[in-house]
């Protein structure tokens, strides 16, 4: 009942956003601002061509995430393993995260190829970061104190990391594989953009082709269909954080 | 089969120098200290004045510059810390918090279920095996902590202002707690305090201490009987003891 209580502003914002949208697009052309029915509409009658993309690019993100994080855990653990690793390679970290993967993504097709492999690598490259930098914050984040107890104890460094480093990270990792999770659907959709020749079906493309043949609509209904995959990341990378921390982290609590 | 205690060691510093990078001047300058393995001495001195860094030098955390500590670096697991807050892994049951050493050491599961209920019956804190740290009180919390310091029967348990967060009535209750454990193995037991009535109720020897470098100002033996009930704080023998103490600080 709380629950609820919390969703109505947000449900009141959506209406009041619909409403405006719809009397604004009613004083345009429909090819400039479409209304919220004609998106409905567009978004149904495509829906075949729109839920197959939607799967395929759904299907990219998490495959690029996955790579991500298996890279940025790697990277992590190793970072906090050998020190003299972190200072050679942490700040060339730091430079990947500035490139943009609109300019770096035509050199993907030109490496991949047109296709599929191009909107995984897009999506794994901007979702590597932030992995990398929550779960390496995380693995310095145990407290002095029980840093002490594990050197009194005798433990060694893999039971440290295990025992202390890894549990100690996990709300970091979370909170920067929500982060992720949003970013690998933008990646993996501009990865189509660039590299997908029409085939097979993506959203990046029907967004592409929609606008191209000024079908604005379809445009708006393959952006929300996005939306609703990065939300869905979001959602699934909350579930999980709250069944692995939600017991004993306040991040992972109800909200 | 729950494990035998580990005989009492003993614990000295000699000649010792260790100074804090950057610090203006040593906190130790050929500090030399012997605790008798199997006593119970008790160290007060103002706060900051370098009483945490012995235990830490002790239990190897630390390295000095010159001399030696015994036992130190070269026995790493030969001694238990029980540190001034609870430090209990918050994603640990207070059972598995208290397993941890055990686990650490590879002992075999039978022996650390048995050994963990014991000493969780001992600490009374049975019906709270299966509860997070979170959901414990501070006074809980602290005897989950003991516990864990406890449940190796270590021969030497360093112990850092253990009882200072707790109230007054649950402080007198660990105190009785504290001896009865003491009492099963009999470890060597360094205990670092701020608080005079403590250290005379607890310890068969007090040494105080201060300055900088680190110097003895003076100590006190406590020959009375064990165990000692927190009654006996009222005791004149021990009011004309905290009074001698007090008088060294």
């Amino acid at each position: 009942m709380r629950r609820l209580w919390g969703a109505g502003p947000a449900a009141l914002a959506a209406v009041l956003i619909l409403l405006v949208w719809a009397l604004v697009a009613r004083q345009v052309s429909p090819v400039l601002l479409p209304g919220p029915l004609a998106v409905l509409q567009a978004g149904w009658s495509g829906r075949g061509p729109l839920l197959e993309a939607t799967l395929h690019t759904g299907l990219a993100s998490a495959l690029g995430l996955g790579i991500a994080l298996l890279l940025g855990l790697s990277g992590a653990v190793s970072f906090h393993l050998s020190r003299a690793l972190e200072l050679a390679l942490y700040p060339y970290a730091l430079v990947l995260q500035t490139l943009p993967v609109v300019a770096v993504a035509p050199l993907l097709v030109v490496w991949l190829g047109y296709g599929t492999p191009v909107a995984v690598a897009s999506a794994a490259l901007v979702a590597f970061f932030p992995i990398l930098t929550s779960a390496h914050l995380g693995l310095r984040a145990a407290p002095v104190a029980q840093v002490e107890l594990f050197g009194v104890l005798g433990a060694g460094p893999l039971q440290e990391l295990l025992h202390l480093r890894v549990p100690t990270a996990l709300p970091y990792l979370f909170s920067g594989l929500r982060t992720a999770g949003g970013l690998a659907v933008i990646g993996a959709v501009v990865g189509e953009f660039v590299g997908s020749n029409g085939l097979p079906r993506s959203l990046g493309y029907q967004v592409l082709y929609a606008a191209r043949t000024a079908d604005t609509a379809l445009s708006f209904a393959a952006i929300g269909c996005a939306a609703g995959l990065a939300l869905t990341c979001f959602v699934l990378v909350r579930a999980l954080e709250r069944r692995l921390v939600g017991r004993w982290h306040p991040s992972g609590g109800s909200s | 089969m729950a494990p035998s205690a580990s005989p009492a060691l003993s614990a000295r510093f000699d000649e010792v120098a260790f100074r804090w990078p950057a610090a203006p001047q040593p906190l130790l300058d050929a500090w030399s200290l012997s605790l008798a393995p199997g006593r119970i001495t008790a160290i007060l001195g103002p706060s900051g004045c370098g009483k945490s860094t012995l235990l830490r030098l002790l239990a190897g955390l630390l390295q000095p510059q010159a001399g030696t500590v015994t036992p130190g670096a070269v026995a790493p697991g030969a001694c238990a810390f029980a540190f001034q807050r609870p430090t209990l892994l918050p994603w640990r049951s207070v059972r598995d918090n208290v397993a941890l050493p055990l686990e650490l050491a590879h002992r075999p599961p039978s022996e650390i279920q048995e050994r963990v209920a014991e000493i969780l019956a001992r600490v009374e804190l049975s019906p709270a095996a299966d509860q997070l740290p979170g959901a414990l009180s501070g006074g809980m919390q602290m005897r989950a902590s003991l516990a864990r310091a406890w449940v190796t029967r270590p021969g030497l348990l360093l112990m850092d202002k253990p009882f200072a967060a707790l109230d007054a009535l649950t402080r007198l209750r660990m105190y009785a707690r504290f001896q009865e454990l003491w009492e099963d193995g009999r470890p060597t037991v360094v205990l670092v305090t701020h608080d005079i009535d403590e250290a005379v109720l607890l310890a068969d020897r007090v040494v105080v201490v201060g300055g900088a470098p680190l110097a003895v100002r003076g100590e006190v033996a406590v020959e009375l009987d064990r165990p000692r009930p927190a009654a006996l704080r009222h005791d004149p023998r021990l009011g004309a003891l905290a009074e001698r103490v007090g008088a060294l600080l």
